[in-house]
């Protein structure tokens, strides 16, 4: 049926209605806006309550308006999930002993109940989540993801507030999604989170146009989702290929220009690549030596450094033979991502560091701030520039096991993930186990973490 | 209609050769078409139960559009895939899952997947996509039928061949044996029918997996009313952002 198709071509965390198990690296606890660094750090109640309340304001509005139209026309869907874990600590880690300091490590769990609703052309997307670990407070939240509201006049659409913006074609990377990038590596990722934007969109048979300005008047903000940017992203199908051509401009990158195409050859065999290019780009800065020689940072290092000629590429597969069984293979180059040396460089420090521990002369709490200021190094989309990932679904009925493994070339580390879901009428049961692990020095080898079994239960109204 | 029916199947069936016109197996198959789905553009709302060794195992809904010129449109109206669309233009497959601005592009094998494929809700014509022959006549539960022999004609159809059993009295569709690439037998399709606005349709389509044994779906047709989405619908880019009501 259709979602056979769906759980076979689409490995998408954060989209309703998967599993995103798929997905080849956990960071845990991973929230957007929230660093390994900062696990005890609270938002402030007030800003909690304002999205609470923002969210419980646009549910209201939208009932109310439904309610004065015509309720008939309401489309309204729930999906309610919690995802337990628990991890075997990787005590070769340098890193082990601030794992727990960056949330890592233990027994933890997520959920969140998410409400869809859309009435004519207003559409809305809010969520509740909680995080919780054992031993601490459990922690809510309320999120509006999306609020807004398209419009059609004259053949032209036009949409304004709040909504996701995706365009890419690949799985593991998406370098065309230039406006907001999805978590690609989470296990049970929260529903994305849009942005705020105004879209002008015009239509042909076989062709589409997409002018977008997002987060208006924001300039160049702290974090790169919420800079203020101007996008177009042109559509053409031609026989069975799509052809996707972005180009964005913010201040922080400048111009940003990328293509992407998908193509199905005969009857089971979809090809799919990606590319962008940017002339100034940024990446975490690999703390590898700090200033002076000394071993430990008093503050935390600088996160972020400027690079030029930025490439980000995807190449991959969806072979598709029959009898239930879908093959996905990728290969590509994040340029977000670190190099075997310079993991190996970190690595090194951070064993520097963990040989302090139990040094009188030198405060414990320092030496676990800086390892977990550099466990920050692990919380981005690709640990290592250069990546190959497969896997291997079956659908048999109600189950799909599924097999996948990450591979980074480079320094030979890798995440292997096993995992079986179960669909009923009403929910999806996933669990798994995730291993990680390598040459020694790799980057997934450094992980504080060496195991995570997992499950999650979803339940859709 | 039905003794000029019988007239044209007669005909064929003695003419030498066993081969009937190209066109008249057309014409045939349209009219075998009809008691699914009336000429022209339409809305079906459709039930899916799958049945396992005679116990509902399973039962989900869907809506489809469906245009001529090979062209539909399946969004999912069950709870657990509620916001899933697939499109089917000709040979080619996309789908958009909720909360997802971009489709994404399926083989032809994938529509294949599950107890009731993408392709049986979807595909409820033979006429675009199939050509062929009268090879023959047999008795199908009692009931005196033709017996054709159809090619598919297109590279993404869901079934490359199917020998469809027509009722010799009126061509409505009595049976369907559906294969695969392999030459495989994969199914059978038998076909339930009612009175419906005063006319005899088909309410029901019955398929029995002949692969893996004890596996039934049932695809019921619980109402057809004519439709036709403006064009922009079957572009993929705009379903991300708009479902017909």
């Amino acid at each position: 049926m259709a979602s056979d198709a769906a759980s076979s071509a689409a490995l998408e965390p954060g989209e309703a209605g998967s599993s995103g198990a798929a997905a080849p690296l956990l960071l845990a606890d991973h929230q957007p806006g929230r660093r390994v660094l900062q696990p005890d750090v609270h938002h402030p109640a007030p800003a909690r309550w304002t999205v609470v309340r923002t969210a419980a304001a646009a549910a209201l509005a939208l009932l109310g308006s439904a309610r004065a139209l015509d309720l008939s026309d309401l489309d309204l869907a729930v999906r309610i999930w919690t995802a337990p874990e628990a991890s075997r600590s990787n005590q070769d880690s340098p890193f082990a002993p601030a794992a727990r300091l960056a949330g890592l490590g233990g027994e933890r769990g997520r959920g969140e109940a998410d409400l869809r609703v859309r009435h004519g052309g207003l559409g809305a997307e809010m969520s509740a989540r909680s995080t919780a670990r054992r031993g601490e407070e459990l922690r809510t939240s309320g999120l509006v993801n999306e609020l807004f509201y398209e419009a059609d006049l004259l053949g032209q659409h036009f949409t304004i507030g709040k909504k996701v913006a995706s365009w890419d074609v690949g799985f593991g990377l998406r370098p065309l999604d230039v406006v907001q990038q999805a978590d690609r590596r989470a296990l049970h990722p929260f529903a994305l989170e849009g942005v705020p934007l105004v879209t002008w969109e015009l239509f042909g048979e076989s062709w589409a146009v997409t002018l977008l300005y997002a987060n208006p008047l924001r300039g160049r903000a702290p974090a790169p989702r919420d800079d203020e940017s101007v996008a177009l992203h042109y559509y053409q199908r031609l026989g069975s290929a799509d052809l996707h051509a972005v180009g964005r401009y913010s201040r922080r990158t400048r111009l940003q220009a990328g293509a992407s195409t998908a193509v199905v050859l005969g009857d089971a065999l979809e090809l799919h690549a990606s590319s962008r290019y940017q002339r100034h780009g940024e990446r975490f800065a690999m703390p590898a030596s700090l200033a002076g020689g000394a071993p430990l940072a008093a503050s935390e290092p600088r996160a972020t450094t400027a690079s030029a000629d930025v490439l980000a590429a995807l190449l991959g597969f969806t072979l598709t033979p029959g009898l239930g069984l879908s093959v996905v293979g990728e290969a590509w180059l994040d340029p977000a991502g670190g190099t075997a040396g310079e993991w190996s460089a970190l690595g090194a420090l951070a064993e520097r560091q963990r040989a302090l521990l139990g040094d009188p002369a030198v405060p414990s709490a320092a030496v676990l701030a800086n390892l977990a200021w550099e466990l920050r190094a692990f919380d981005r989309p690709s640990l290592l520039r250069e990546n190959l990932f497969l896997r291997v679904s079956w659908k048999k009925d109600r189950f799909e096991p599924t097999a996948d493994v990450l591979y980074t070339p480079a320094d030979g580390g890798f995440v292997a993930t096993a995992a079986v879901a179960y669909q009923g009428e009403r929910t999806r049961l996933d669990g798994g186990l995730r291993l990680f692990g390598g040459r020694a020095g790799s980057a997934y080898r450094l992980f504080p973490e060496s195991a995570i079994l997992y499950a999650a239960l979803q339940v859709f109204f | 209609m039905s003794r000029t029916v019988t007239l044209a199947l007669a005909l064929a069936v003695a003419s030498p050769a066993s081969g009937a016109a190209a066109s008249e197996v057309h014409a045939l198959l349209e009219k075998a078409d009809a008691y699914r789905l009336d000429p022209g553009a339409a809305r079906v709302s459709v039930r899916v139960e799958v049945h396992k060794d005679g116990e509902l195992d399973k039962e989900r809904q869907y809506l489809v559009y469906w245009k001529p010129g090979r062209r539909s449109l399946v969004l999912s109206r069950s709870p657990v895939e509620r916001g899933q669309k697939v499109l089917m233009l000709g040979d080619d497959f996309w789908i958009v899952l909720p909360s997802s601005q971009r489709p994404i592009r399926i083989t032809p094998a994938q529509k294949l997947l599950g107890d009731a494929s993408t392709g049986d809700i979807a595909t409820m014509t033979w006429a675009e996509d199939y050509d062929g022959a009268i090879s023959g006549e047999a008795e199908v539960e009692g009931v005196a039928c033709v017996r054709l022999d159809l090619a598919a004609q297109h590279r993404g159809v869901t079934y490359k061949r199917i020998e469809l059993y027509l009722a010799r009295a009126d061509a409505r569709p009595v049976q369907a044996d559906l294969y695969v690439a392999s030459e495989k037998l994969a199914k059978r399709a038998t076909f339930e029918m009612g009175e419906i606005d005063g006319r005899r349709r088909v309410t029901a389509m019955r398929i029995a997996d002949r692969i893996q044994r004890g596996r039934e779906t049932l695809i019921r047709y619980l109402a057809r009313s004519p439709r036709s989405l403006p064009d922009e619908y079957y572009n993929p880019m705009f379903l991300t952002r708009h479902e017909p009501d």
